[in-house]
């Protein structure tokens, strides 16, 4: 449809204006990451003198980012593992089984999305110190899951009411029990729907700030995006090389997920995951 | 009478009695599955949901042992009659329309553009586009203090560059434009997301089409406006979804973006959350902060019903 050299380099022109203010402030943050506070009040839109790969040793040992990228991790980790597994089972028993209060279920469900956190924050703290788990990672893992779990979970029943009905009844024909049919026929065809719902719990986790601000007052506990954005450790507002550099560590765990498994969380989403 | 009201509420028991053995199986497989996820829900959801809903009511900063009387709606009175509850709602309205309109349309034709036409290489345009959201919405608005500061900060030195010397915006100091400034890292951010389910949504629609569209003549516009709008309806209204909820809910982006941490020049950049996390967290206003919740609730279900009511009701009938 474009036939002439000439409306190709327009829609080159095009395309990539239209992505120099999503990638021009991530090169300069890149850039920046690598220079000194000097360099950068003077004129921060100079290249360093040279790669002053100190920064990234300062934040991870000096400003402790080793450990807020662990507690990162071990959240985001154990909130991923739990979304996957609530979501599958809740998304399939509201999707494939037939019990009474399935609708009221499938409301509550669409109730709890729409609730925003913030409306029942102050409760929720009390909640959680009842429950002993102030100022725990604990507290901001539980509470992250319940509150992200509804739209995983939708997703799931979705993606289960993609599968055909017939498997599940040749399973029974077989023998195989109700339970069978869920963990060994269901489960290992929606792996795509799982892998994308995983990948969601991931990234909608790593992003999260107010939980964390909520429940965590221990510094050493601090998640690494709650960490970057409050911690002023003497002069860290001004010290604003160890901040690019921090911020730059803390893009590692979402950029190897989006090269390992972008391309299946693409075709999981389009398998059925988004549609009805 | 009574015939009818059992036929409509059938009792459990006589329901599980009269099943067959494969039902009976079905429920408690049910059962099994979806308790877990039920006291998860139950806990932490709605539990605290419906104490909000009580506690705005009453008269309790959130500390005393006892807690104070029940004064009906005078705390909603109290919490919504001021300049920042008043600040609050309107920019949350704003930014519910900017979070509705501006990600997902630059989304859409970001994807369409890379997806729909012979640019090479595409795996970098896709990079390029899904960039900001390798940083976490929070970590994002951190770095855009920078990026805005008015003397180092990127956009005033590119300004500065391109030889407008004297023009030097307070892009988050001053109160006119803080808003603006702070939807800005929310647009930044939250494009790459809908960028990429709309990347995943235009893969998936049937190439045939296209080429029919091109036998017959049609422009590149054309195919955009009649083949690719169509075809990730459903997609586009899951995506708005989330962004109405996220985008009157920006707390990620506010929290950090503005000092002392809470809010930018005379509550200009004041949103419901960051009075509800003031109130609740440091203000000691439990009942306050709750009957900001109740409001906050009511909104956010308000329009997200709503939007979804006109989705269904605009939905092409095939």
């Amino acid at each position: 449809m474009l036939p002439t050299n000439l409306t190709r380099y327009a829609l080159y022109a095009l395309v990539t204006l239209l992505a120099l203010p999503f990638v021009f402030p991530s090169a300069w943050v890149l850039m920046a990451s690598f220079s000194t506070n000097t360099q950068i009040t003077m004129d921060s839109l100079a290249l360093p003198d040279r790669l002053h790969v100190e920064n990234y040793t300062h934040a991870w040992t000096g400003a402790n980012f080793s450990a807020f990228v662990y507690n990162s991790l071990a959240v985001s980790g154990s909130v991923t593992v739990l979304i996957g597994l609530l979501a599958t089972m809740l998304g399939y028993a509201v999707a494939r089984l037939d019990f009474p209060g399935r609708r009221l279920l499938l409301l509550l469900i669409m109730m709890a999305i729409v609730t925003p956190v913030f409306s029942y924050l102050e409760p929720l703290t009390r909640v959680v110190r009842h429950l002993g788990l102030a100022n725990s990672r604990t507290a901001v893992i539980l509470t992250t899951t319940a509150t992200f779990l509804p739209v995983p979970t939708l997703l799931m029943r979705s993606f289960f009411l993609t599968l055909p009905e017939e498997l599940g009844d040749a399973g029974r024909v077989e023998g195989a029990s109700e339970f069978g049919v869920f963990r060994h026929i269901m489960v290992p065809l929606a792996r795509s729907g799982v892998l994308t719902v995983l990948i969601f719990a991931f990234l909608w986790s790593w992003n999260d700030l107010l939980l964390p601000a909520v429940f965590l007052q221990a510094p050493d506990k601090y998640t690494i995006a709650y960490a970057i954005t409050t911690l002023k450790p003497a002069g860290f507002r001004q010290d604003h090389v160890t901040m690019f550099a921090a911020s730059i560590i803390s893009t590692g765990p979402m950029i190897i997920v989006y090269l390992l498994l972008m391309r299946r969380f693409i075709a999981g989403l389009t398998v059925g995951g988004l549609r009805g | 009478m009574f015939a009818l009201a059992s036929k409509l509420f059938p009792h459990p028991l006589d329901a599980w009695r009269s099943a067959s053995s494969r039902t009976r199986e079905q429920w408690l497989l049910a059962a099994l599955l979806a308790t877990p996820a039920i006291i998860m829900l139950s806990i932490f959801v709605f539990y605290p949901a419906l104490q909000t809903i009580g506690l705005s009511f009453y008269k309790w900063d959130g500390i005393s042992p006892d807690m104070g009387g029940f004064v009906g709606f005078k705390t909603f009175a109290r919490a919504t009659d001021n300049y920042p509850f008043s600040q609050a709602i309107k920019n949350s309205l704003l930014w519910g329309v900017v979070g509705l309109l501006v990600p997902t349309i630059i989304g859409l034709v970001a994807a369409a553009l890379v997806e729909d036409t012979n640019l090479r290489p595409k795996p970098l345009f896709r990079f390029a586009f899904f960039v900001p959201y390798f940083f976490s919405m929070a970590v994002a608005a951190a770095l855009f203090t920078r990026v805005y500061d008015p003397s180092y900060g990127m956009i005033n030195q590119v300004i500065h560059a391109l030889g407008f010397t004297d023009v030097k915006p307070q892009w988050l100091g001053d109160g006119k434009i803080a808003i603006y400034a702070a939807m800005g890292v929310f647009v930044w951010h939250e494009t790459a997301f809908c960028y990429i389910v709309f990347t995943a949504a235009i893969q998936q629609i049937d190439r045939s089409l296209y080429d029919a569209a091109k036998v017959d003549g049609a422009s590149e516009i054309q195919v955009f406006r009649y083949i690719t709008i169509p075809s990730v309806r459903d997609v586009a209204t899951f995506v708005m979804t989330i962004m109405l909820i996220v985008g009157l809910t920006p707390f990620a982006v506010v929290f950090p973006l503005t000092t002392p941490g809470l809010g930018g020049p005379y509550y200009s950049t004041e949103i419901l959350p960051t009075l509800i996390f003031k109130k609740a967290r440091m203000g000691y206003n439990a009942s306050e902060a709750a009957a900001l919740g109740v409001i906050l609730l009511l909104l956010v279900i308000g329009i997200v019903s709503a939007f979804l009511w006109f989705r269904e009701r605009t939905a092409p009938k095939d």
